[in-house]
């Protein structure tokens, strides 16, 4: 998954500008990314990346990091489902 | 009984144990009441008058709790403010108040020190720092860690009356100007004894309290839980849930207060994880805006052993009526409860006449609660008292069984050329539409001769087509045709404060600008 891409959608969900968006941006860092914009979003990457996250994905979902690691984590699955 | 003696019987009984922790810090009794004394102390040293003004605009933290206690023991008046105030808000807050310092915590700051750059008449003598800060202020001092023991003579400290006023608390105004509430040691101990004798807080309870400490609800919490000497963990809003999941079942948490918005968001994603976690709580309390039935009873169902539990007030009148929600009961999850001990309600009409039982108008409150005055603003405090009693804004009714039950805002009443109706009535409706998310409808001015005309805002369900021909036709079916918004705008989130308030005013604004692009 191209990091820049996930910045983007990031910026964009947020409605911030892309050049504050690091990997450690997290919920809570800027006003924009509160509690209701932690769920629009959440709700987003699954729309976005036709993924599914369950509870527990959702809640250690708090940085872009995370975000990126987690993406990795689908992508792998998807990976390996292709190989069978 | 003063606030500043709250924590005596926490500090008498057991001084060792944990008063008060947040995800970095934990004081003792004895810690929390020594640090509260260097705090007051230092305070004292700038050698202030008794009652003026210092702001605490701060995230929430153990460290908040000691300087508004220090604050007040200084004989000083605390005002509390939201942490996420913008440079022209707190601007217009100092000046108001005339404040004469300000604590705050690192992210405020820099707005403080932009504000300093800025105004050069400023009131402001002193700025304190709660966190380790880079020390662009002479006069900051650094965090206080846990070794603090000194001995303070009893000469020093101001008197201080229980009539005396303590905390101004600026409401969001939300529906107009932002007033500053003044509140005596009197009404706060008032509003405590009310949830208490309510909640039935016991030493032995704990609470993790995630609502923004700069407004009434969540600092009482944590107030009511040092008073009987209990504890309570500290939160920044439900940002972590993670670790809010973790707090409530390591820390054996009895009690959880949190807004509807809050709930609606554990609720419709976390559930099983929240139960999973929630078998020490014992009660929950909801309170700021109206708790849905449908999210009261998905709460209830998932966790039938809590006591969940609803409170009205308005800072002005903190902790008018409570009420207990039962499953069995579902007529009265529309109700915010009885009035509580030793408070006073009544509904009005226009005119000023008490009404009836059943008949709907403004609801009226008189109690120890009720608010000194406004700051400031003897006409604010003139228009909204009455005999004693203190105009709500809001609108209901009483039932024969003494049950209040609101029904909008006064000022949310929509005049369409001579007929009224509310946004409350209209949102109500729409939100049984199944693909309305949220839905929120305010009343703009049409022209001088005209009234007004009724403007909608809608969020519609994730992956559902939705149209206004949709929307019109629903409002059609099951409002009176003048009842039906005139316009409809899709937005992603509605503006609404901290506590889940709705910014009428700023969604009145966005409504003007687009119906002038309309045109």
């Amino acid at each position: 998954m191209d990091k820049n891409k996930i910045y983007q959608f990031i910026a964009e969900t947020l409605h911030i500008n892309i050049d504050i968006v690091n990997e450690d941006l997290g919920i809570g860092d800027i006003p924009e990314w509160d509690s209701l914009a932690h769920v629009m979003l959440l709700s987003r990457i699954e729309e976005k990346f036709g993924v599914s996250l369950d509870a527990d994905q959702a809640l250690d979902l708090e940085t872009v990091e995370d975000l990126i690691d987690i993406l990795k984590e689908f992508t792998g699955y998807a990976d390996s489902s292709n190989n069978r | 009984m003063l606030i500043h003696q709250i924590i005596d019987k926490g500090l008498r009984d057991n001084s060792n144990k944990i008063a008060l922790t947040d995800p970095k810090h934990q004081l003792t009794y004895k810690v929390f009441s020594s640090t509260i004394n260097v705090f007051a102390q230092k305070l004292i040293k700038k050698r202030l008058n008794y009652g003026d003004r210092v702001l605490l605009y701060a995230d929430n933290s153990v460290y908040f709790m000691v300087a508004y206690f220090a604050i007040i023991k200084a004989g000083l008046i605390v005002v509390p403010v939201d942490n996420s105030s913008a440079l022209s808000r707190i601007s217009l807050l100092i000046k108001d108040c005339g404040a004469k310092g300000v604590f705050v915590g690192s992210r405020q700051a820099i707005i403080i020190k932009e504000y300093l750059q800025l105004e050069k008449a400023t009131t402001l003598e002193f700025v304190f720092s709660l966190d380790k800060l880079t020390g662009f202020f002479p006069n900051s001092f650094e965090l206080i860690e846990n070794r603090i023991e000194c001995e303070i003579s009893d000469t020093m400290w101001p008197k201080i009356s229980s009539e005396d006023i303590v905390e101004i608390i600026y409401t969001t105004g939300s529906t107009g100007g932002s007033k500053g509430v003044c509140l005596t040691h009197r009404n706060i101990l008032a509003a405590l004894n009310n949830i208490n004798e309510f909640v039935g807080y016991q030493q032995t309870d704990h609470e993790v309290v995630t609502l923004p400490l700069t407004h009434s609800f969540g600092l009482n919490h944590v107030l009511c839980n040092l008073k009987v000497g209990g504890s309570a963990n500290i939160e920044s809003g439900i940002l972590h849930l993670k670790r809010i999941f973790n707090a409530i079942r390591n820390q054996k948490a009895t009690g959880f207060p949190g807004t509807p918005a809050s709930f609606s968001i554990i609720m419709e994603r976390y559930a099983e994880v929240f139960r999973e976690n929630a078998s020490s709580l014992r009660f929950i309390v909801v309170n700021s805006a109206p708790l849905p039935p449908a999210l009261a009873e998905k709460i209830m169902k998932l966790l039938p052993h809590i006591r969940l539990m609803v409170y009205y007030g308005l800072t002005e009148a903190s902790r008018s009526s409570f009420i207990e929600h039962s499953i069995e009961n579902k007529t009265l999850l529309q109700s915010v409860g009885r009035a509580s001990p030793n408070v006073g309600i009544a509904v009005l009409d226009e005119s000023g006449n008490v009404l009836n039982r059943e008949a709907k108008g403004e609801v009226l409150v008189k109690a120890e609660t009720v608010m000194h005055r406004y700051w400031n603003n003897a006409k604010a405090t003139e228009d909204k008292m009455l005999n004693g009693w203190f105009k709500t804004g809001d609108l209901g009714y009483i039932d024969k069984n003494g049950y209040l039950f609101l029904q909008g805002r006064l000022k949310d009443m929509i005049n369409i050329g001579g007929m009224k109706t509310s946004s409350t009535e209209i949102n109500e409706v729409y939100e049984k539409f199944w693909k309305v998310e949220e839905f929120y409808a305010i009343g703009i001015c049409e022209g001088i001769h005209s009234g007004e005309k009724i403007i909608a805002f809608v969020i519609k369900k994730v992956n559902v087509e939705l149209s206004i021909e949709e929307l019109i036709g629903f409002g059609r079916k099951y409002l009176d045709f003048y009842k039906v918004p005139s316009s409809f705008y899709f937005i992603e989130s509605i503006p609404k404060s901290d506590t889940g308030k709705v910014k009428t005013g700023e969604l009145k604004d966005i409504a003007k600008r687009l119906e002038k692009e309309l045109c």
